[in-house]
């Protein structure tokens, strides 16, 4: 992968990138750090990608990692294997949607972060899929659970009487 | 092809987004052993690759893609394996994949010829509309769009991509800006339809049937057949069934999607729209103002839709809708 392809992806992608770390660090200086060191060890591998899916996945897969890294460091518990299904992924911003945030809290941590990389993220199953570990098809499962749910959440809330976004 | 659910979470979770104030390419570069000159000048690949070259297959293997590449253009142009032709629509998609937190560009040629029945094409008429759009992919999702027919020019916008979102229109003789807002039931489907939200989910889903080369304008392009969804639906809406041979057009050199033609098959049309630009540009306080019409006009009075004058709307809507809407003049 080129340099100029990564600076690309960075430069256009930032804020989701940035977004998605917010949901996994403990601040938004540890989630900048994480996107940071994330891209500059995307630089320093480029040549080991082998061009075996999207190179935007390749690099959602280092920065994920390296928020978990982030992550496992500020953890009291950090002498413990922290993985994807420990990962508690939040939104940024839940006083924007609180709907959508507790919905989410309410999905199990891998389907919660499936979910992120498919509307977050905006990746496809195969890429998802190259990210976690998994195959396609459990992508889409995962998903299709998960909207199932969300769906229920939000349209419970609705019909509560609760603010209509 | 995303559900009504899926968009409507993909647009809840855009409102997330933080700033991207603090971006900072140097500081990825400095974190990696690298300066940002030092960068411009590197190899394309590491040193320690080169030990492993192997001279003869690389000179083979070079060999036997110039002797692929000949043969392509003697024998035929291009036959688009399923494995290529997926390889050119994910590149082409790439340049189009929606982009949350910028400003995308579209600037349209769209070409209406209506064929006279029995006449042949002598007898055709033309029309050509000019576009070109600006439109927010993050909060609040404003857009704003010029139309250019006959030597009148409508500018138009959005406050937001939700049906209850603010539309707006400006009046240049008066200098103002109208506004309407939906009132009925707000059932319709966030997902952008037309056109442009049909080639973007095409190519995304990478299932276009290739159908060989030509050239456009001295540039070879890779062609492609469409589903004739798009025109399939606003037609059966409309008037009576009717089925359009759709071909999308893929730049060979860059990938850029550079035209798309619906032909119809009974009704006696057809409109080729020729996108001479499609991207997406930052979202600096310039470009956000692009796709604001209220940045554009501050000073415009705003008033209700209901209202301008008729004889302003007549001249508005009415003439860029006779264009766009062929069959009801024929």
């Amino acid at each position: 992968m080129e340099l100029d392809e990564l600076e690309r992806l960075y430069r256009e992608r930032y804020s989701i990138f940035l977004a998605l770390a917010l949901g996994v660090c403990a601040s938004r200086e540890d989630a900048r750090d994480a996107v940071q060191e994330g891209f500059a060890q995307a630089v320093r591998r480029r040549w080991t990608y082998r061009g075996r899916g999207t190179p935007e996945a390749w690099v959602w897969r280092i920065v994920l990692r390296s928020a978990i890294d982030d992550r496992r460091r500020g953890s009291r518990h950090r002498h413990e294997e922290l993985e994807q299904d420990d990962i508690r992924l939040a939104l940024p911003y839940p006083e924007r949607d609180p709907e959508l945030a507790e919905a989410l809290r309410a999905l199990p941590p891998r389907r919660r972060l499936i979910v992120f990389l498919r509307y977050f993220a905006d990746l496809d199953y195969e890429e998802i899929a190259r990210i976690c570990g998994i195959t396609s098809g459990a992508v889409s499962a995962a998903l299709s659970k998960g909207r199932a749910e969300l769906l229920t959440a939000l349209e419970a809330r609705e019909a509560a009487g609760e603010e209509r976004l | 092809m995303k559900s009504d659910f899926e968009v409507l979470l993909w647009r809840r979770f855009s409102r997330q987004l933080p700033p991207d104030d603090d971006l900072d390419w140097r500081d990825v570069l400095g974190r990696a052993g690298l300066d940002e000159d030092a960068s411009r000048g590197e190899p394309r690949r590491p040193q320690r690759r080169q030990s492993h070259w192997r001279p003869p297959l690389v000179a083979g293997l070079v060999a036997g893609v110039l002797a692929a590449c000949a043969s392509l253009l003697v024998v035929s142009p291009w036959r688009g394996g399923s494995a290529e032709a997926a390889t050119i629509q994910r590149r082409a998609a790439a340049l189009l994949g929606y982009r949350a937190g910028l400003i995308e560009y579209r600037k349209v040629r769209e070409t209406y010829t209506f064929f006279a029945r029995g006449k042949g094409a002598a007898k055709a008429r033309t029309e050509v509309v000019s576009s070109e759009s600006w439109s927010e992919t993050a909060a609040p999702f404003r857009s704003r769009r010029l139309v250019s027919y006959d030597g009148h020019t409508l500018e138009s916008g959005a406050g937001g991509n939700g049906c209850h979102s603010p539309r707006y229109v400006f009046d240049p003789a008066s200098g103002t800006l109208y506004r309407s807002r939906y009132t009925g039931v707000c059932v319709g489907s966030p997902r952008p339809v037309g056109p442009a939200a049909q080639v973007r989910d095409e190519l995304a889903a990478g299932a276009l049937e290739p159908a060989g080369t030509t050239t456009i304008a001295g540039r070879t392009v890779y062609r492609f057949r469409m589903p004739d969804s798009y025109y399939d639906k606003r037609l059966r809406a409309t008037i009576v069934r009717d089925s359009t041979n759709a071909f999308l057009y893929v730049d060979a050199r860059d990938y850029r999607t550079v035209r798309v033609v619906w032909t119809s098959t009974s009704a006696g049309y057809r409109d080729r729209l020729d996108y001479l630009d499609w991207t997406y540009l930052p979202a600096s306080a310039t470009n956000r103002a692009l796709s604001d019409i209220r940045a554009q006009h501050p000073t415009a009075p705003l008033r209700p839709l209901a209202a301008m004058p008729r004889d302003v709307t007549r001249q508005l809507l009415q003439t860029i809708g006779e264009a766009r809407a062929p069959r009801a003049r024929r």
